[in-house]
């Protein structure tokens, strides 16, 4: 069965408003996210992306600062906002640390973002950020492993079939070495971003 | 019920959306001054009084029409939780367009009446001098632009409605030593005019510079809303800034210029009764 409307936005309210548990620790590192204390590996898989080819997301995105969302093209708010932000910044960092980041859009609506609208909505915001697709459920694990709650798709509107799907609302920063390190809520402004990618490209991690 | 535009966070829609709040106010002046117009118009006019002539309806009415435009949908609503720009487009009518309008419009002898109280007169009569309307005028464009002010407040009605309210008020305040409209209370001359309303175009540069050089969106509200037809937070806020410089700008230059026109006119009469007198 398929959640209400209601029930959706309830969940985007409160995936915006909560932090999983990790991201609720404070942050002692200078980092306008939210610092996980135990960072996560970076999960492996294999999704489409917008050229309709496989992409091997560990693989292709290791030694990168890599930011990873989950989102899709038809939602009103929250992604188009979060993806303008993030290409804006992009655009006005300093090249050498611009190309050393990647940018993930991972669609939570396969049914609707196919390939080619994906590429073409992303190119909006910046030309190199990454869109991958494959299967809802598929998606929804690789969330899972990424500490993030599964999306839910909602109601079609019995007039024009559109519906939401309610979504997490962060950003996971992966640094180079593969760890899931900072999360990002909606409501982080470019500002913010502009102080933290550099960092985290700087900053050299203690884990032990 | 959403009685006056603010933030709502919600995607941006071009269906109609009432704001009755808004209507109250505009039926309340538009109300109070058919009724003054109607009921307390004397039967005889005494030195530079008469009746209210149709110009001065009109322009009363233009006002008023100004007032509406900006406080309602779409321009209240855009303004209050979408675009800086729009905000900015609104600051204008609010402050540089409207309330000069309705000054004018108003009869002298219904701003007596109005005034026709001690502390009233006494309030009109120190705010005809320039330095305290300057500093209103001044604190408000400040306060209204501040960050806390525009994310904190603007997304309660009641604190979009205080801030616009302010903003409306500090407009009349601005134009009544401009406009000079009762000469019991020894309006500025006109070169004193020219120089309080070419001091006034100063301080709005401060917000206007920061709109358009800074790098990055300056307020949450409008950095986090969502887009309206893919405009950029950025490029709007670039935007606001050159309307800020550019219309603001041009309606103070524009009228210092009626001024200095109406101030020449002023002298050539001036000569004109001089050499009469003396042949």
């Amino acid at each position: 069965m398929r959640p209400s409307r209601e029930l959706l936005i309830l969940l985007c309210a409160t995936l915006v408003g909560c932090a999983p548990d990790a991201a609720r620790s404070g942050n002692d590192r200078g980092y306008r996210g939210v610092v996980i204390p135990e960072p996560r590996a970076k999960p492996a898989f294999t999704l489409t992306d917008t050229r309709g080819e496989p992409f091997d997301f560990r693989e292709r995105t290791r030694g990168y600062l890599t930011l990873v969302f989950f989102g899709y093209t038809y939602c009103p708010d929250i992604c188009p906002v979060t993806m303008a932000n993030l290409g804006a910044v992009m655009r006005e960092l300093r090249p050498s640390v611009s190309r050393r980041i990647r940018v993930v859009f991972v669609t939570t609506d396969p049914a609707r973002d196919t390939p080619e609208r994906l590429g073409r909505w992303l190119r909006n915001f910046h030309p190199n950020f990454i869109g991958l697709t494959g299967d809802f459920d598929r998606i929804n694990e690789i969330q899972q492993t990424m500490g993030l709650p599964p999306a839910q798709l909602g109601v079609p509107d019995s007039a024009t079939g559109s519906y939401l799907v309610g979504h997490s609302a962060y950003v996971v920063a992966f640094t180079p070495d593969g760890l899931g390190r900072v999360l990002y809520p909606f409501g982080t402004r470019q500002v913010d971003w502009a102080h933290d990618l550099p960092k985290l490209l700087e900053d050299e991690w203690d884990d032990s | 019920m959403t009685w006056w535009c603010s933030a709502q966070g919600v995607a941006w829609s071009w269906a109609w959306q009432a704001y009755p709040g808004v209507w109250l106010m505009v039926a309340a002046v538009g109300g109070g001054y058919a009724w003054a117009l109607r009921r307390l118009q004397p039967r005889r006019f005494a030195g530079d009084d008469r009746p209210a002539a149709k110009g001065e309806m009109a322009l009363f009415a233009l006002g008023l029409l100004v007032l509406w435009i900006a406080a309602d949908w779409p321009v209240g609503a855009l303004a209050a939780g979408y675009l800086l720009s729009v905000r900015t487009l609104q600051f204008l009518l609010f402050v540089l367009v409207a309330p000069p309008l309705m000054l004018l419009g108003t009869p002298r002898w219904l701003l007596r009446r109005l005034l026709r109280g001690r502390v009233p007169f006494r309030i009109a009569r120190a705010l005809t001098r320039p330095l305290a309307p300057l500093v209103v005028y001044n604190v408000v464009l400040i306060v209204a632009h501040l960050p806390p002010v525009v994310d904190g407040l603007g997304t309660s009605q009641l604190g979009s409605f205080a801030v616009d309210l302010a903003m409306i008020v500090s407009g009349f305040v601005f134009w009544w030593p401009a406009l000079g409209r009762l000469p019991e209370l020894n309006p500025m001359s006109y070169p004193a005019r020219i120089g309080y309303l070419l001091l006034s175009v100063f301080v709005p540069t401060v917000p206007a510079s920061f709109f358009t050089f800074a790098r990055y969106p300056i307020y949450g509200l409008y950095e986090l809303a969502p887009r309206v037809h893919d405009i950029g937070a950025v490029a709007d806020q670039q935007v606001a800034g050159l309307l800020m410089k550019l219309a603001g700008g041009f309606i103070l230059f524009g009228t210092m210029s009626v001024m200095f026109f109406r101030w020449h006119r002023q002298e050539e009469q001036t000569e004109i009764m001089e050499k009469e007198t003396v042949t």
